[in-house]
């Protein structure tokens, strides 16, 4: 399965984020995307085998899968996707890192936007979507649903600006676990700026439950590059932590530090098999729909064969 | 360039301010916020912008404001070469009031007050008028014509002359006339002018407690006038006063003179008091008296006067530092002997009969002394030197003829008609027939109508004292004349008919009073105004009133008979060694000759001229009088002549007016600068958060 995308460059984040309305910027983002697309996504998805189960007294006959019972003399029924409607959860960042933005817009409307679009996305497959924001801890949080009147309820959560002050993803991955009992699709939007340890392990539980983990990690160009701001008295967002800081002195520095740390962000992903999307928010948000949509076809497709290769 | 007041260039020092601060770097205020600080080091500050000058033009434009500000309070101007006449004032009229009374005799006081006046005079333009005018005199020392028709190089010699010429008097310190004569001056200027311009009236005096003022209440004072109290300061003098009270007699029986001692100074004072006799030169008659006075004491002194002195005697004080009230003149008692006569019953001390009260009024009179003599109605032998006569009783044949013989040569004749017989006595007495009385109706009667302008009602003439309305005569006689009567009715009673009729006769006068002077036929001769009356007729009788023997300097009667009467100097006061000019307007011993008489009267100094303190100057407010403070002199009268050039250059060219344009509009771009460059600084921190 491939698509191309809507157009070479994408949508303008600057201009899209202009747009007041949260669910007019996802329909933007969804039709877009879906204009773009050569075949319909849904192909991707659904009526697709999706594993066997064991066969209890009562079950469906016509579920049978009656080859594998004469050759294997098991009674194993054969379950499609489009009986088992995704549930995706979303957990997004709402701490106060993710106010900062170089540009027009900060990290938190971009993640927001990314939030929406894949919400309003899932629910027109008929997907279940959760949500759930996070700061110091996890602040609210939307069962997943699908029915009338809950992408309304998902954009209006979204909508709120972030009330956490510090970031602790540990902390809400062990709240979301205990939550989130079904497996299903989660996907984090953060910038994953706090340091590895602290929500490594949470994770790693998290991957445990069964649950398929993506990540986008979120993060302003100046982050990455520090082409920004000039010498003067630079304060966290998070902390009492104020410094004197030259940004033409401070640059080298901090580019060695930033990258050692997303590359070790990588690794901590890559370690549990999460994969993972770092986004500027210069980005064209439906690239970054396009390029998720792509991932999870590839891994769908290697799972497929995996599956195959087992039987 | 030139400026006119340097010293505010050094305002310009100020600009260090703008500068330091543009220098030393500002302390980072500026917040960036930023989400990964985690990752950041702090950076060491950088040495190397301190150095610089930051934001440059902005700098500069503060530096101008202020050098802008500095050279504009340095008030510059440009030279020239052609003089700059300073634009003309309108002329304006300036009366100095010279204070000419006896307190200026004071030690120095004089000699400053005319210094004062030509500081005064020495910031006159040539355009304005000038005037001055004395205390005591209605005729200005200098005229505004004076002034105005010497020519401009002239009038300071003017002006020392008239000041050399002027000294300062006796009398007392009227200011207000002296104002009031100032007043007339400027009106009478401005009347010729046709216009008023400003004016000015500058009183040059001591302010002495005693000065008079009052005369001004009420008074409207012409638009654009001001008066200005040029005072000059005089330390408080060490001063002790003598005033003359009058005479009395001491128990000896030995006349002894009245004087008012005051001690002004704040120490006890010792004094000598020397009594001389003018007429033997300045020895003193005996021994001093000595008195020793506390301060601020006024007592009385009685000085004793040997019996074998006469004439008129001079007391000295010595003790104190002010000589000018030093001296006071006396001229014993000189009481003229007047002869009365009575023709009626009389009784000694008997209170039923008119000759009881008319004996006890004549008693009190100051100048004459009245001899009662009873002359029995029916003597036609009447002695010649009675000058007045006093009929109670009616007169016929030989008596009424020797009797109006003595009238017709110039005797007065008081008859008191209580009855028909008395009242055709009086007519037969003038000479005429047909007087007789009338009925009166009314059981008691009232004066009505007064004629005050009769020398005998003449002293009730002031509504004070012209109220007769108490005085009821239960037993009136109304006198009926005949109608070509030449008697003329001095009073009426209420209903119209004659109560006091005066027939002239001869060289005397026959005066009728329609009525008994008996207590039971009415209150006169119990009331008020009985002995007045009584007096009044002595003093015609005696050939009219006579002025006191003692007078002040100014005082009414002074100041109302010294142009009428001969006065000849007998002993005056001396002033500096020399004796003044024969004139009443000094204290001495003056012969005055008043008619056919002739006597002594002694001028002195005001006793309002000794009173210490100076007068407030409230008191000038609450007449209304457009006070000024001493006010500066125009800028031409003390300074150089280069200084007021430069004053009227810069006046001319008002640099300063551009400079101050200048510096607001430097300001206003100071402004929008800043607010630009304050913008700048915010827009990328906003972005950073």
């Amino acid at each position: 399965m491939s698509a191309a995308p809507a157009s070479p460059h994408g949508l303008d984040p600057d201009a899209l984020l202009a747009i007041r309305d949260l669910e007019l910027r996802a329909r933007v983002v969804v039709e877009g995307l879906w204009a773009g697309l050569h075949r319909s996504p849904f192909s991707g998805f659904s009526v697709e085998f999706s594993e066997y189960r064991q066969y209890v007294p009562g079950d469906d006959l016509r579920y049978l899968d009656w080859r594998v019972l004469a050759r294997t003399d098991r009674e194993y029924l054969r379950k499609f996707e489009d009986e088992t409607n995704l549930r995706c959860e979303l957990l997004v960042d709402h701490s106060r890192s993710m106010t900062f933005g170089s540009r027009r817009h900060t990290k938190a409307d971009y993640a927001r936007t990314l939030a929406a679009s894949l919400g309003y996305f899932l629910l027109q497959q008929r997907d279940m979507v959760g949500l759930a924001l996070f700061g110091d801890g996890l602040m609210a949080h939307l069962a997943a649903r699908w029915r009338p009147g809950h992408l309304r309820r998902l954009l209006a959560a979204l909508d709120a600006s972030p009330a956490g002050t510090t970031t602790n993803l540990g902390g809400a991955l062990e709240d979301a676990a205990r939550l989130w009992r079904k497996r299903g699709l989660v996907i984090i939007i953060s910038d994953l700026l706090e340091p590895v340890e602290n929500w490594d392990d949470a994770l790693g539980h998290l991957v445990a439950m069964g649950h398929d983990v993506r990540v986008f990690q979120i993060l302003d160009p100046a982050e990455l590059s520090l082409e920004f701001g000039r010498a003067a008295e630079w304060e966290d967002l998070e902390s009492d932590r104020h410094l004197h800081v030259d940004p033409a002195q401070a640059a080298d520095g901090y580019r060695r530090r930033i990258d050692a740390h997303v590359r070790a962000v990588a690794r901590a992903l890559g370690d549990r098999g999460i994969p993972l999307q770092r986004v500027t928010t210069d980005r064209p948000l439906d690239i970054v729909l396009l390029e998720w949509m792509h991932q999870t076809s590839s891994l769908r497709a290697a799972a497929n064969r995996r599956g195959r290769g087992h039987r | 360039m030139s400026l006119l007041a340097p010293l505010f260039l050094l305002g310009a020092l100020a600009v260090a301010a703008p500068i330091v601060a543009h220098l030393v770097r500002r302390a980072t205020r500026e917040r960036v916020q930023f989400s990964a600080t985690r990752f950041l080091e702090p950076s060491p500050p950088t040495v190397s912008r301190r150095r610089r000058v930051e934001h440059p033009w902005l700098l500069l434009l503060r530096t101008l404001v202020i050098l802008v500000l500095a050279l504009g309070f340095a008030r510059p101007f440009f030279r020239t070469d052609h003089p700059v006449v300073p634009k003309a004032s309108p002329p304006r009229h300036l009366v100095i009031v010279l204070d000419q009374s006896a307190s200026m005799q004071r030690t120095g006081a004089f000699p400053e007050a005319l210094k004062k006046m030509r500081s005064i005079a020495a910031a006159l333009d040539p355009g304005d008028r000038f005037a001055i005018v004395g205390t005591g005199s209605s005729v200005p020392i200098l005229a505004f014509s004076q002034w105005a028709s010497a020519p401009p190089n002239a009038r300071t010699a003017m002006l020392d002359a008239t000041l050399e010429r002027a000294r300062p008097g006796w009398g007392p310190t009227w200011l207000d006339s002296a104002v009031d004569v100032a007043l007339e001056e400027v009106e009478a200027m401005n009347e010729a002018a046709g216009g008023v311009s400003p004016s000015e009236i500058a009183i040059v005096s001591d302010f002495s407690a005693g000065a008079r003022i009052s005369g001004l209440a009420g008074r409207e004072w012409p638009e654009e006038m001001h008066v200005t109290l040029a005072e000059f300061g005089l330390t408080d003098a060490d001063n002790a006063s003598l005033h003359p009270l009058g005479w009395t007699e001491v128990p000896s029986g030995a006349r002894a003179a009245r004087l008012q001692v005051s001690n002004h100074a704040n120490r006890t004072r010792p004094i000598e008091l020397r009594l001389i006799d003018t007429a033997s030169g300045s020895d003193p008659m005996g021994n001093p008296r000595r008195e020793t006075l506390a301060p601020g004491e006024t007592r009385v002194v009685l000085l004793e006067i040997p019996d074998k002195a006469a004439g008129a005697f001079r007391v000295d004080l010595t003790g104190d530092a002010e000589p000018f009230d030093n001296s006071v003149w006396l001229v014993p008692p000189q009481r003229t002997d007047i002869r009365v006569g009575y023709l009626g019953t009389f009784k000694e001390d008997d209170p039923a009969h008119s000759h009881f009260y008319l004996s006890r009024a004549l008693s009190g009179s100051r100048n004459l002394r009245p001899v009662l003599q009873a002359i029995a109605p029916g003597a036609s032998n009447i002695p010649d030197d009675i000058a007045l006569f006093v009929v109670a009783a009616p007169l016929s044949g030989g008596a009424l003829e020797a009797l109006h013989t003595r009238v017709e040569a110039g005797a007065c004749v008081l008859v008191l008609a209580a009855d028909d017989s008395l009242v055709a006595t009086a007519g037969r007495l003038a000479g005429e027939k047909g007087w007789s009385t009338s009925a009166y109706a009314r059981p008691d009667a009232l004066l009505g109508t007064i004629d005050f302008t009769h020398p005998q009602f003449e002293v009730f003439a002031d509504p004070r004292y012209s109220d007769f309305t108490r005085v009821r005569f239960w037993e009136p006689v109304p006198i009926a004349l005949p109608e070509n009567s030449v008697a003329k009715v001095v009073a009426q009673f209420e209903e119209g008919s004659p109560a006091v009729v005066e027939a002239p006769v001869g060289d005397g006068a026959v005066l009728v009073w329609g009525g008994d002077w008996q207590p039971k036929a009415g209150q006169w001769v119990l009331s008020s105004k009985f002995v007045p009356w009584v007096h009044s007729l002595l003093a015609r009788a005696s050939g009219g009133p006579r002025g006191p023997d003692s007078a002040e300097v100014g005082s009414a009667f002074h100041s109302q008979t010294a142009a009428h009467l001969a006065w000849e100097p007998v002993a005056e006061m001396t002033t500096a060694g020399s004796v003044m000019a024969p004139s009443p307007q000094q204290p001495g011993i003056y012969r005055v000759t008043e008619g056919a008489q002739t006597r002594l009267v002694a001028i002195q100094v005001p006793a309002s001229e000794s009173i210490p303190g100076s007068l407030a100057l409230d008191a000038w407010e609450q007449l209304g009088a457009p006070l000024t403070q001493e006010r500066a002199r125009r800028p031409s009268g003390d300074r150089p002549a280069g200084i007021a050039q430069a004053i009227n250059l810069e006046n001319e060219q008002k640099l300063w007016r551009w400079l101050l344009l200048g510096a607001m509009i430097l300001l206003t771009i100071e402004s929008v600068v800043a607010i630009g460059l304050a913008r700048q600084h915010t827009r990328p921190a906003q972005e950073g958060a």
